[in-house]
């Protein structure tokens, strides 16, 4: 099996994973963009090699450069991180075709889940709960289509199939505007996924944001770590993470816990993987999958003690999984804040120097980051340079830790969302729990207008 | 240095009898290594960059000069097909745009503050931009 792994990745998550292999004992080779050649974890990863120019399209999505640093660097498998292309489908295809492990499940299970359409299918099958609406393409005659949205009931959502992470959807509130509707939704979704297959759904108004983590083996076991709200978001980016959602009952995570284990095993999934589910009414909607290490994966950790990132390499390596279902339990409560380069009231972007930088510490915190004093944010990639999470015995617990390490914590040299994350953990929605999905913007625009 | 250059180069070396091979363009060294050669470092060495600065704030711009608020990259088009938001001699209004500063995968244009003509653009498009670098002259 795999000794050497190649971290397609760049920033906290390469540098994460860097963490992991080491941990395994496993060589790591990092690539690069010329953009990130200062970057300090390359020096931790015993090689790195640049794989092009800083545009992503000439570098971290380069697949051929990737390949090519891959085979002359001796990796055998290939990690890659969040983002870029570790939901593509044919990168992953091409790695397994170059006799290497893509770290991450089959191109056809990533292909399943990244068609929305054939996705839903699959989760009813395996009795999954979804939104109401069809999991067929829609039928070509505008009075069958008024059909399908009339028996679900308006709103509807019309979604493109090849869309997902908030993008490429359309509200509809009555029939009269439906079809023009499904018109520029087709549109755009050719334009953006190459891919004009549109679905619709029932809209729901006033969700919240609800997630199981899942870990499974190539031999059939696969397990689910629990659930995180991830509620408060901006223009569909996450901004503060946590596990366990409050206030749902165990049990009834568990039931949808275990459905999606079984879905897993039923379309044969390896890997680590996010089931994304609205959550109204006290009822749980699937919307997808993310076929890949999330972003948030460490509030999971920090409550169930498992080392996801370890475990999905070891999986990748074909190892069984040694934990069972009854071994995971969710102690506490953890939160995370993704701290970005941006304004914390316009979110204009801050990319540049970092000149100080005073990390918080002590007991359950835990910061991941690639970033420190003398370094530069990069203007060619995501806003993100740090990740904040703490554990507490309690999410009120939790919360007063957050407090007091986002309190410790400076940035200089660079604007970042640190004060916002301080005004969040005082808003008296958010510190009550269970806030939906579009707290944050409304709080936001109260906020400007006050 | 483009991925077909650099499998011509590895071929060349594998055909001849050479024990390593170095080869420099754009600022970018590759050294290539027969394995069992030697210890090669590592296959694509970039030169080394200068001391990093911090980041001034930016000085006050010289009179006529119209600087990028924010580090990011340059865009002197609003599409790739499209044409220019200005050219050199072109009269321009107070608002008109002039170009878009590109960061964090957020596009944000650039206004000008007066009304005058545009002498000279400094930059090209897609170029890195720090904050505060003037882009263009404006009399």
């Amino acid at each position: 099996m795999f000794d050497t792994v190649l971290i397609a990745n760049r920033g906290e998550i390469a540098l994460r994973i860097q963490r992991a292999c080491r941990g395994l004992g496993l060589r790591t080779v990092a690539v690069y963009s010329e953009a990130d050649a200062d970057a300090p974890y390359l020096q931790a990863a015993d090689q790195a090699l640049c794989i092009g120019p800083p545009a992503p399209g000439q570098s971290y999505l380069n697949q051929a450069a990737i390949l090519f640093a891959a085979k002359i660097s001796g990796a055998q498998a290939i990690h890659p991180g969040y983002g870029f292309l570790s939901e593509n489908a044919g990168f992953a295809a091409r790695v397994e075709a170059a006799g290497l492990v893509f770290v991450g499940p089959s191109a056809e299970c990533i292909r399943t889940m990244g068609d929305k359409v054939a996705a839903k299918r699959a989760m009813r099958t395996a009795g999954v709960p979804c939104v109401p609406g069809p999991d067929q393409a829609l039928p070509s005659g505008p009075a069958a289509i008024h059909a399908i949205a009339d028996a679900i009931g308006y709103p509807v959502i019309v979604k493109a199939a090849g869309g997902g992470g908030g993008r490429g959807m359309r509200v509809v509130h009555e029939p009269a505007t439906l079809i023009d509707a499904l018109a520029v939704t087709r549109e755009e979704a050719r334009r953006a996924f190459g891919n004009a297959e549109v679905y619709i759904e029932k809209f729901l108004s006033h969700p919240r944001h609800v997630e199981i983590q899942v870990l499974a083996d190539s031999h059939g076991n696969a397990l689910w770590l629990g659930s995180r709200d991830c509620s408060l978001q901006r223009r569909n980016q996450k901004v503060v993470e946590e596990a366990p959602a409050p206030g749902i009952p165990v049990a009834q995570v568990a039931a949808v816990g275990e459905r999606c284990a079984e879905a897993c095993r039923q379309i044969g999934y390896c890997g680590v993987g996010t089931f994304e589910f609205l959550y109204e009414n006290d009822a749980f909607y699937f919307i997808e999958m993310n076929t890949r290490l999330q972003v948030e994966h460490p509030v999971t950790e920090m409550t169930t003690g498992i080392d996801i990132v370890q475990q999905q390499l070891r999986v990748a390596r074909g190892e069984r999984l040694s934990l069972h279902q009854a071994d995971i339990v969710c102690t506490g409560h953890a939160i995370e804040c993704r701290l970005n380069a941006e304004d914390p009231r316009s979110f204009a972007p801050a990319p540049g120097w970092i000149t100080d930088w005073v990390l918080p510490g002590g007991f359950s915190v835990r910061v991941d980051s690639h970033a420190g004093a003398g370094y530069r944010v990069s203007p060619y990639y995501d806003s993100m340079f740090a990740k904040l999470i703490v554990h507490g015995a309690t999410r009120a617990d939790a919360l007063d830790r957050m407090r007091l390490a986002l309190a410790e914590m400076q940035v200089g040299g660079i604007a970042t969302n640190l004060a916002l994350h301080r005004e969040i953990m005082d808003d008296s929605g958010f510190t009550a729990g269970g806030v939906d999905i579009h707290h944050l913007e409304r709080w936001l625009a109260a906020r400007a207008v006050a | 240095m483009d991925r077909i250059t650099i499998k011509a180069l590895i071929d060349a070396l594998e055909a001849s009898d050479l024990a390593e091979l170095e080869y420099s363009q754009d600022g970018a060294t590759l050294r290539l290594v027969k394995a069992g050669c030697a210890i090669a470092a590592p296959a694509v060495a970039l030169p080394p960059r200068p001391p990093a600065l911090p980041d001034a704030p930016p000085p006050a711009a010289p009179p006529g000069e119209f600087c990028s608020p924010l580090y990011g990259v340059v865009h002197l088009r609003p599409s790739p097909n499209a044409p220019p938001f200005v050219q050199p001699g072109q009269a321009i209004r107070a608002g008109q745009s002039l170009c878009t500063v590109e960061a964090m995968k957020a596009f944000t244009e650039l206004r000008a503050e007066t009304d005058g003509v545009v002498q000279a653009i400094l930059v090209e498009s897609g170029q890195e931009v720090e904050s505060g670098q003037p882009l263009f002259r404006i009399v």
